[in-house]
């Protein structure tokens, strides 16, 4: 069920982002994946996280025109960093969890601004880098938190269904 | 004689330097490799269709019922324009008349016009980095890699990728777009491309070539890809410098890709009917 929930969120967050969100302030918007990652990376084990990683980024690079692999990439180094850092932070901190997202949103915006002003085959300009990912990292260090405890409060909703689904299940089989 | 932690770090520092050989090779390419990108639109933009269609009716209700009182003074507007579009046409169709006798006379071959196909905007790319648009047609629907994509204002792009029922389009903005332009009034030719923002850059064209802000741009049919003669964009700020043979000059596209719903993308012509039914 739990990998039900997290590739039903992927598709959510990806089309959410490719059909509402896109219009106005197109540069302030920043990856909206970056929060589920790290909500994946302090929650979650590798088994469980990996092939919706796999999957969203896969699905993120083929719909964006830049640099293939780019987001894959990103998703995956940020997995394995906040999976790294959970081992001396206490990620349930009220204040460290916030400041977990906000540099997993700064390290994603910073893979991505990379690739295109020095991987691309038409690179952007480098002083086009500064004023992209300062407005990203600041919406993303405002918002990024509320949709990491919405991912938490979801989490907790599909566990209490899982667990009423299988005791009626169980309750079911006695004879 | 390594330590664990030693091991680890020349691990990670390995994988590092080969993830970024890796992009750098797919940086190179607009397509994604082995069709990966198609499977991302045949998984993700039917979903996408349904999402643009539910927020458009959405949209739609608010904007009937709810800007009603704005109708009467637009219609009326859109009455004037209406009556000076009749009288232009009026006058382009006696132009035409008389060119196609000229052509006529001078045992030109005749144009072929190539069929559009209209398509909607399903999605949009959300990076601030890539400029690019899903489109609800594809192969099935006679769409093509690099078939031009345009609108009645002006040129929107390129087709990039297209998955059997639908087509990715990367806009003429997006610095790896590139279309062959020119002048309309001074005939002056360069090559338009994307500024990355909301402008592009036209480049190559000679400082002897005497061009004002406001001139418009089209596309000279020299690229192969955009037939002659399309829309893209008015000249908005020209930098003649002391040194240099060419000028540095910006161009504001026609198109505003904000609010793209619609397009038509101009597929092949169709070479088996004979040229004078179409």
């Amino acid at each position: 069920m739990i990998y039900g929930y997290h590739l039903m969120l992927c598709l959510f967050l990806i089309i959410f982002q490719t059909t509402l969100l896109v219009g106005g302030g197109t540069v302030h918007l920043y990856d909206l994946l970056a929060p589920f990652v790290v909500y994946l990376g302090v929650y979650h084990l590798p088994r469980r996280a990996i092939p919706v990683l796999v999957l969203g980024g896969l699905a993120m690079d083929g719909i964006s025109g830049g640099v293939f692999g780019v987001h894959l990439t990103a998703y995956l180094w940020m997995y394995v960093g906040v999976r790294w850092a959970i081992q001396f932070l206490q990620a349930g901190n009220v204040i460290l969890l916030p400041l977990m997202v906000t540099a997993g949103i700064v390290f994603e915006s910073l893979v991505v601004a990379f690739s295109a002003v020095v991987l691309a085959s038409a690179p952007w300009p480098v002083e086009s880098m500064f004023p992209v990912v300062s407005a990203q990292v600041l919406w993303g260090a405002v918002t990024g938190p509320f949709l990491m405890l919405f991912f938490i409060r979801g989490q907790k909703v599909v566990d209490r269904a899982s667990k009423s689904f299988y005791a009626e299940k169980g309750h079911l089989r006695k004879p | 004689m390594f330590s664990k932690r030693m091991i680890l770090v020349a691990l990670v520092i390995v994988l590092v330097a080969l993830n970024i050989i890796l992009l750098t090779i797919t940086g190179k390419h607009t397509q994604a490799p082995s069709g990966l990108g198609r499977g991302a639109l045949v998984i993700v933009s039917p979903f996408q269709k349904q999402f643009t269609a539910f927020f458009n009716s959405v949209k739609d209700t608010w904007n009937q019922y709810f800007f009603l009182v704005s109708t009467a003074e637009e219609n009326q507007r859109l009455k004037k324009a209406l009556g000076q579009s009749l009288e232009q046409l009026n006058r382009y169709s006696e132009t035409e008349i008389a060119n196609d006798r000229l052509r006529h006379l001078l045992d030109f071959e005749k144009v072929i016009p190539r069929p559009m196909i209209a398509a909607q905007v399903v999605g949009k790319d959300p990076s601030a980095w890539s400029k690019t648009i899903i489109v609800d047609k594809g192969i099935r629907d006679s769409v093509r890699q690099g078939a031009p994509v345009v609108i009645p204002e002006g040129i929107v792009g390129v087709v990039v990728e297209a998955s059997a029922r639908y087509a990715k389009v990367l806009l003429l903005t997006d610095p790896n777009s590139a279309v062959d332009a020119l002048v309309q009034q001074t005939r002056a030719r360069g090559i338009v491309k994307g500024g990355g923002a909301d402008f592009c850059v036209f480049d190559y064209v000679l400082r002897k070539h005497e061009i004002s802000v406001g001139d418009m741009v089209v596309s000279s049919g020299l690229d192969g890809v955009f037939p002659k003669g399309f829309r893209v964009g008015r000249i908005s700020e020209i930098v003649r410098q002391n040194a240099g043979i060419f000028q540095k000059v910006s161009v504001t596209p026609y198109v505003d890709f904000e609010i793209l719903e619609e397009v038509f993308i101009i597929s092949e012509p169709d070479y088996e009917s004979p040229p004078g039914e179409l």
